[in-house]
């Protein structure tokens, strides 16, 4: 998932969450369900209008995916709900285990638990979850989720590479039977069998997106389904009005028995949307609604009411706010079929005043550590501290800087002349902190180094479509990447690869590119998860040995919420707290 | 009179037709696009892009495009098909996929939040503008003229969101007077009580700005009135300065401003965006606000349409009124 | 005695660039039935002087001094020194004046019935009726044909010399003495 937000740390919530559950057990207990325990209103705060989407199928971003999946969508897999990297671990959630690979990880079975049922009562069969992932093909109605269903599944495409299969509104021109033959279901409606199209060694991961969900056919409305998804989970919407609120309440056909991950500790789920962000956050650090949280980031100018210069919340915050590293890894993609010189490209990196622009845009305290790669240390097994670079400094290298460019000018003099003459081209977003962040670049960078740096300010609901495309794409461009699960496999080929999800380095024609290409698609069929997790480190390490990408930083995000919220911890999978585990205390 | 009204009439429905194609040209005219842009995260595939613009209409030549749109607005529209076909019924303004509704209901539910923030507002502008206009008109240089002076400096200077965020930290976050409401609007004949007290604060931020325009307005329209010619024959016939501020004054000082807020009225009902936002008020400032970063074409099109629907009602209820006050005005009979 | 007796009537002006004086020790007499016709250049200060004794110049920047003494059967008065409310009274009623430019002198937005009949309602207990009647015996009295028709009609839909006979009519609505 690419980034809209930025920052991170590892802060062990877990002492917190068994302290609150072994209070709460304390608590109510003679006569009441561990589901009922709890009770109360929770509220969430935001400025958005409304969720950019309710409707499973097109759920993309963790934190839309940490909350849907705590109260309303369940999947056949789930990642466990644990602070820190235990939280990574993928586990059974509708299905009765992580499912069966076989066919050399190119099919994949799982079989329902029994007992589930959507909020009207009626069980949850095979037939349902077939029909929730159609849903996905369905490309002209069901927008913006993750498209994995139709990269993965064994259908085939036709000639202008979109798939043959449509979704289940059309008639004309749609090829349903393909669908039938990639995802089967058993006799007894219960087992699951999804036919793909290459070996994906972590298909359990993919299915714990909410694309992966059961939908009933008999409430499918096509895009309206987005204001009122049907619920699997232990709340159900009573209420949801765009610019008003969100309401959700009890699904009294949950059953605790049948979901072992999920608790329903509040009676009423609030969500208001639309808050001016300054009323947002003078509600929360006035503690007008201490059952309260905020779904958005602090405003930068809140952050000293709530944590001193090191980033640790105040006293008076120490439970109610904190400041840690999210899933995203900022960058500068650099273009390399533009830029074919290995020598410039690490010149910028030693050349710029890194220091400068963390002061800019807050401290390191808030915006992260700097990036030694495209992969962040709370990935575990596939991460590896990369080596080289140990003379790079924050504030910049002049004298390596220059050294490095020396060796261009006889190494590749084309790009050398093109670089200290008319100068390289980088794309940014247009806003007033990258305007500023620009002039710290270019006058670092040419100081250090001689690099002359030219912006481009793209306006930002444009930004992705102009760079994703190599007609308009600049010599560098700015952007930031989160893995979809935790698994580097959605990092090193999505971001490096030529065909796959987001390829801005475009370092298809370099010399290094085809060993590279060899050794990472080999890797994503890879059984063995820490040989694995091994390689992808050793990728990460190729990728900056060739400066494809010049590292920014690992970010972090900071959350805030009120004084009677317990249970809050970060679910590093999601880069969101595990919103099923708060609770409201007496 | 009659065919007055009818002449009016026609050249306000040509001038709408024009304006609703003037909204497809521009938009077919936009130097990047909409198709790439609305297409969310999984735009990094020509396919996805163009399969997003038939989606949402954008394959077919502007003026086709326009042609369906007029279509629908007599005959109603559908989209998609199966299970997710869409009907939004006449007068079919077309429908958002944002806002997953279509934009008549959109517009129908923004409508009256609106209308109820910017009647409340005006009235009071009107009343605190002209009463402390006169005032400061009647008693000017004196300390009653140079507090209103101050009073439209700061209302001028203050910028409405300014003014709402403060009012809405302060007195109601802070301060606790009056309760953070519990929806974001709640409609007149639902509550009353609730009605006036969501709305009363978007009502003071929104008036303030105004009244001190207005105060100031009001006080130069009275005064230059006050040294008229007929004044002073009004007070050679012995009339009460009371008797000439009102009828005599008054009448002739507030027919422009009739005009004026007849006008300004017209421009906050196609809404006062940044008061909406900073109450959370589902109006038509934040309807047409979010359509224009979204790329919402159908919205883009039904706000702009009813903007200029109002202003064109309201500068011939203007006219009309100015008529009624001024007899100088008035089509021969 | 005299209708009218003007002693050293000065009238200075404060105004930003110092005193202006406009009127400087002005004296005449008028009797009851006499016409006195007070001639002079653009400028020289006529029609202050009459808006000086009419009490219609702002007390503010104007500065009026000497005496003006109207003989209010019985009594006299001067017009300079009596409070304002007194003035009132006799302005319209005893003092009536005629202006000089009658296109900007009637308000543009009341019928010419209306202004004259507030002229005389000021001034009299009389019904509304009673004093259109007396505003139609003045409209015919200055030449305006039609008169209780004309009652009805606006400023702007008279000529410039029909105009002035509306605003002599007005003046003489509650037979002033002067």
């Amino acid at each position: 998932m690419f980034k809209n937000a930025s920052g991170t740390s590892r802060i062990a919530r877990k002492a917190l969450a068994s302290l609150a559950a072994v209070t709460l057990l304390g608590a109510g207990l003679v006569g009441c369900s561990s589901s009922s325990s709890g009770g109360g209103t929770l509220t969430y705060l935001t400025h958005s209008d409304s969720w950019t989407h309710a409707d499973p199928n097109r759920n993309y971003t963790g934190q839309h995916i940490a909350w849907f999946g705590s109260y309303m969508h369940r999947t056949l897999t789930a990642y466990k709900r644990a602070a820190g990297a235990d939280g990574s671990t993928v586990v059974p959630d509708m299905a009765t285990d992580t499912g069966r690979a076989s066919n050399g990880n190119k099919t994949w079975e799982f079989t329902l638990r029994d007992g589930i049922t959507f909020e009207d009562g009626s069980t949850v069969t095979c037939a349902d979850v077939k029909y929730g992932v159609s849903r996905t093909f369905a490309t002209d109605v069901i927008t913006d989720g993750p498209g994995y269903a139709i990269s993965m599944l064994d259908i085939p495409k036709d000639k202008d590479g979109a798939s043959v299969y449509k979704g289940p509104y059309k008639t004309d021109g749609n090829d349903t039977a393909a669908y039938d033959k990639a995802v089967t279901c058993s006799a007894d409606n219960k087992t699951i069998t999804f036919n793909l199209s290459r070996a994906v060694g972590d298909f359990n991961y993919t299915v714990t997106y909410l694309s992966f969900s059961a939908v009933p056919k008999a409430s499918d409305d096509g895009d309206k389904y987005d204001m009122h998804p049907v619920s699997t989970g232990p709340y159900k919407i009573e209420k949801y009005v765009a610019k008003d609120e969100m309401v959700l309440v009890r699904n009294d056909k949950w059953s605790k028995d049948s979901d072992p991950l999920r608790n329903a500790y509040p009676d009423k789920i609030v969500v208001r949307f639309g808050l001016a962000e300054e009323v947002r956050d003078q509600l929360v650090i006035n503690d007008s609604e201490p059952a309260s949280m905020s779904l958005d980031g602090i405003l930068p100018t809140n952050l000293a009411t709530i944590f001193d210069d090191a980033g640790v919340p105040v006293e008076a915050w120490k439970d109610r706010a904190m400041n840690v590293y999210d899933p995203y890894v900022t960058y500068t993609a650099v273009n390399v079929s533009k830029v074919p010189c290995v020598q410039v490209r690490k010149a910028i990196y030693y050349a710029r005043d890194f220091a400068a622009l963390q002061t800019l845009a807050g401290g390191a305290a808030f915006t992260g550590d700097p990036a030694d790669g495209v992969i962040k240390p709370l990935m575990g097994l596939d991460y590896k501290k990369t080596t080289g670079y140990e003379d790079w400094k924050e504030e910049g290298n002049a004298e390596k800087a220059t050294a490095l460019m020396a060796e261009a000018k006889t190494a590749c003099p084309d790009v050398y002349k093109k670089a200290t003459t008319a100068g390289l081209t980088f794309d940014i977003g247009d806003s007033d902190t990258n305007k500023k962040a620009a002039t710290i670049w270019i006058d670092s960078v040419k100081k250090n180094s001689g690099i002359i740096l030219k912006f481009n300010f793209i306006e930002p609901g444009a930004y992705y479509s102009v760079i994703l495309d190599p007609t308009k794409q600049g010599d560098l461009s700015r952007s930031g990447w989160a893995p979809d699960w935790a698994n580097a496999s959605t990092v090193i080929p999505e971001l490096m690869l030529d065909g796959y999800g987001f390829p801005l380095s475009r370092a298809g024609k370099d010399p290094t590119y085809p060993e590279f290409k060899k050794r990472a698609e080999a890797n994503l069929a890879e059984p063995d998860r820490v040989k694995q997790g091994a390689e992808w480190a050793a990728l990460n390490q190729y990728v900056m040995d060739q400066m494809w990408i010049i590292p920014g930083v690992f970010s972090k995000t900071q959350e805030m919420w009120g004084s009677k919220l317990t249970g809050v911890f970060f679910w590093e999978p999601q880069g969101a707290p595990s919103f099923g585990d708060i609770q409201i205390s007496k | 009179m009659f065919g007055y009204l009818l002449r009016r009439i026609a050249t306000s429905l040509a001038i709408l037709f024009a304006v609703s194609f003037a909204v497809y040209a521009i938009f077919a005219l936009l130097p990047f696009d909409p198709a790439a842009l609305t297409c969310g995260k999984n735009c990094n595939n020509p396919a996805i892009i163009e399969a997003n613009r038939i989606r949402l209409g954008y394959d077919i030549p502007f003026w086709q495009q326009y042609i369906i749109f007029l279509g629908g607005l007599f005959a109603g529209r559908n989209y998609g098909e199966g299970a997710a076909a869409i009907h939004c019924p006449a007068p079919s303004l077309g429908y958002s996929f944002n806002e997953h509704e279509c934009v008549t209901t959109l517009i129908g539910r923004a409508l009256p939040v609106t209308a109820s923030l910017a009647i409340g507002a005006m009235i009071l502008w009107l009343i605190v503008g002209i009463t402390l206009g006169v005032v400061a008109a009647r008693f000017r240089g004196r300390s009653a003229d140079t507090a209103s002076t101050i009073f439209v400096l700061i209302g001028t200077s203050l910028p409405t969101f300014l003014t709402g965020l403060l009012l809405l930290v302060f007195v109601v976050i802070k301060w606790k007077i009056i309760p953070f409401p519990s929806g974001n609007y709640t409609p007149l004949l639902e509550n009353p009580f609730e009605w006036a007290q969501i709305l009363l604060l978007p009502w003071i931020t929104l008036a303030f700005a105004s009244a001190a325009l207005y105060t100031r307005f009001v006080r130069n329209a009275v005064i230059e009135t006050l040294s008229e010619d007929f004044i002073r024959t009004a007070r050679a016939k012995g009339l009460s300065e009371k008797v000439v501020l009102r009828k005599h004054t008054l009448r002739a000082a507030l027919a422009p401003i009739a005009t004026m807020a007849g006008l300004d009225f017209a421009g906050l009902l196609g809404g006062a965006i940044l008061t909406e936002k900073v109450f959370n008020l589902p109006g038509l400032g934040r309807l047409s606000l979010g359509a224009v970063v979204e790329y919402d074409l159908p919205i883009i099109v039904g706000t702009t349409l009813l903007s200029a629907a109002i202003v064109i009602t309201m500068n011939l209820l203007v006219d009309v009124l100015y008529a009624f006050i001024d007899p100088r005005v008035r089509v021969a009979s | 005695m005299s209708l009218l007796e003007v002693t050293n009537l000065s009238v200075e002006f404060r105004t930003s660039d110092g005193i202006v004086k406009a009127v400087d020790g002005v004296s005449f007499k008028v009797d009851r039935g006499e016409t006195l016709a007070i001639v002079g250049e653009s400028g020289s200060g006529k029609t202050v002087t009459n808006l000086a004794i009419m009490g219609l110049l702002p007390s503010k920047i104007a500065n009026i001094l000497g005496s003006a003494k109207l003989d209010t059967g019985g009594s006299s008065v001067d017009l300079l020194k009596i409070p304002s409310s007194d003035l009132r009274k006799i302005r319209g009623r005893d003092v009536a004046m005629i202006f000089q430019d009658p296109m900007s002198a009637l308000h543009p937005y009341y019928t010419i019935g209306h202004q004259i009949i507030e002229a005389h309602q000021i001034h009299n207990q009389c019904s509304e009726e009673d004093s259109a009647k007396r505003a139609i015996e003045l409209l015919e009295l200055v030449g305006i044909s039609d008169a209780s028709k004309r009652l009805n009609a606006f400023p702007h839909q008279f000529s410039g010399g029909m105009r002035q006979r509306v605003m002599i009519a007005m003046a003489l609505v509650n037979n002033p003495k002067f």
